[in-house]
């Protein structure tokens, strides 16, 4: 049974210790928020690091099998979320807010990974894909989410660290 | 300086999975107004917090997990009636309060998991299992 929510921590039991896994893409150079819909090929990794064990065992299986724990997991969990399938991509131009009769709207799919691109959410009323929030904040700087009524997609808080 | 998760005051509907996780200097939850959740809730290894508030909570589509967060005491969602799914507690190992739906009102679940939690049962968890 695949998660709903993509890959994530031990407490998928539907899973078990397996997490599904997708090859990654890429994902450098992306700024604090972004939009969009683009594919990338897979970063090119060092074979003797960590990283390069995982995509290592991304490109020849579509499962990992091993337990993972601690820092590890927090690790493993972050990457793959990061490859999974609705992963919001780079667009320089960052979130397209659109002023409808309700209030600004996002159509789209945002990563908030800074406190100033947190603030460019200030208002909006309605995302339209998911929404994803991590990094390091303040509380007043979650502020900007107070007129938030609805988001359509996934919804997530996840690494997040006080300043 | 701890956080808190609590100022999107307006924030109602959530169209898929709500997830919480890996937020180390998290200390509350608190979706004043959320009513519907169109995936899983799911909230883990979240070490520093503490409680867990959401009133006017009425839907979850899937399923409801709250595991490993070590500080965890308190969990409210008193006008949960719909659970797609299990709801399952594992690893709080201070949670001492659960509010879950009500006596008279009690919300479905197709299985109940409480495991390593400050209490093997909790009064005023409110659901039928099956």
């Amino acid at each position: 049974m695949t998660s709903p929510i993509g890959p994530k921590g031990p407490s998928d039991t539907a899973m078990g210790r397996v997490l599904q896994f997708r090859r990654p893409e890429t994902t450098s150079a992306a700024p604090a928020m972004s939009t969009s819909t683009s594919t990338e090929p897979p970063a090119a990794t060092s074979s003797a690091s960590p990283s390069a064990v995982f995509d290592s065992v991304a490109g020849h299986s579509n499962t990992i099998a091993m337990p993972v724990e601690g820092a590890a997991l927090s690790q493993l969990v972050a990457r793959l979320r990061a490859t999974s399938g609705d992963h919001v991509k780079a667009n320089a131009a960052g979130p397209v807010v659109v002023k409808t009769a309700e209030g600004p709207v996002i159509s789209d799919s945002v990563e908030i990974d800074s406190r100033a691109a947190l603030h460019e959410l200030d208002g909006v009323v309605r995302v339209g894909g998911s929404l994803s929030v991590e990094g390091t904040i303040k509380n007043a700087d979650l502020l900007a989410l107070r007129d938030l009524r609805a988001v359509e997609g996934r919804l997530t808080f996840e690494s997040l660290k006080s300043v | 300086m701890p956080l808190t998760l609590d100022q999107a005051t307006s924030l109602e509907h959530v169209g898929d999975t709500l997830y919480i996780g890996f937020n180390d200097d998290l200390e509350r939850i608190s979706f004043p107004k959320l009513k519907t959740i169109g995936g899983a809730l799911i909230i883990e290894h979240n070490g520093a917090l503490k409680e867990i508030l959401l009133p006017a909570l009425e839907r979850i589509a899937k399923y409801l997990h709250i595991h490993d967060n070590a500080g965890l005491v308190v969990v409210e969602a008193p006008k949960l009636r719909e659970l797609g799914g299990e709801l399952s507690l594992s690893g709080n190992t201070n949670l001492h309060t659960v509010k879950v739906s009500v006596a008279s009102a009690p919300a479905h679940v197709t299985k109940l998991e409480i495991k390593d939690c400050g209490k093997p049962i909790y009064p005023s968890l409110h659901i039928k299992v099956g």
